[in-house]
């Protein structure tokens, strides 16, 4: 089971989900408009998830371990909407 | 009877012309190979662009984490997601960032011991995984020592 660290600061953007676990799909809320979230993962890499219907969603690899950091955002500059989210191990 | 040879003259076959590559057919395949190699190479650095790479997007969101770092610390927490995000995008971003690294550290190190699963913990784990994105040693260069180890127990 995972948490958000962060939540982003903006009252829209991204909004990603309470908890998911090692090997979890993280489904993130995108009301920002943007296509894409960019993910920065430890030990994995920087890549994009496009956004469908207001939802980005990934499932995470096998390889990505209980306390890593996942950085989120959308790029919507100005202000762009950021969060950071923990992957905690699986019981 | 007398006989007489008879001399068939026939015309030598001719030999088949040489089917090579014309210089027209050369041309448009070098063309076409050159085009292709450059989306594919764009393509590849869409979709594998390192920590190391920045690209004009990325220097927007470097410009903007300067901006918070050079400001009062209040707004550097406030706003530490964004400034944690341009932070992770690796080397050259990380010796742009380096001062507000410091003071995020400071700051984190100065609040009360964290339990578990505090902002202090977790944003003790996160600044060392933005800054150790591709050097597992960057935290020593850029925070010193002492204060990356501080920042280690803490993020425990």
């Amino acid at each position: 089971m995972s948490r958000v660290v962060h939540s982003t600061q903006d009252p829209v953007g991204i909004r990603p989900p309470a908890s998911v676990r090692e090997g979890g799909n993280l489904q993130i809320g995108v009301t920002s408009g943007a296509s894409e979230l960019e993910f920065i993962i430890p030990g994995l890499g920087r890549f994009k998830v496009p956004v469908s219907n207001g939802i980005a969603e990934y499932r995470l690899p096998p390889t990505v371990h209980g306390g890593t950091m996942i950085f989120i955002s959308d790029r919507v500059m100005p202000f762009p909407s950021t969060a950071i989210v923990q992957v905690v191990s699986n019981p | 009877m007398k006989l007489e040879p008879v001399y068939l003259l026939a015309p030598e076959p001719e030999a088949p012309r040489p089917r090579g590559i014309s210089r027209r057919v050369l041309f448009l395949a070098t063309a076409a190979a050159c085009g292709l190699g450059s989306l594919a190479t764009l393509g590849v650095q869409r979709v594998t662009k390192g920590p190391g790479s920045l690209d004009d997007s990325d220097e927007a969101f470097i410009r903007l984490a300067e901006r918070l770092q050079d400001g009062p610390i209040d707004g550097l927490m406030r706003e530490r997601e964004r400034f944690l995000f341009a932070l992770a995008f690796g080397a050259k971003a990380r010796a742009r960032l380096a001062h507000g690294s410091r003071a995020l550290a400071s700051h984190l190190l100065a609040a009360s011991p964290s339990s578990p699963g505090s902002w202090q913990q977790d944003g003790a784990r996160a600044l060392l995984q933005a800054l150790c994105i591709d050097d597992p040693n960057a935290a020593i260069t850029i925070l010193g020592t002492e204060v990356a180890g501080a920042l280690r127990l803490r993020a425990r």
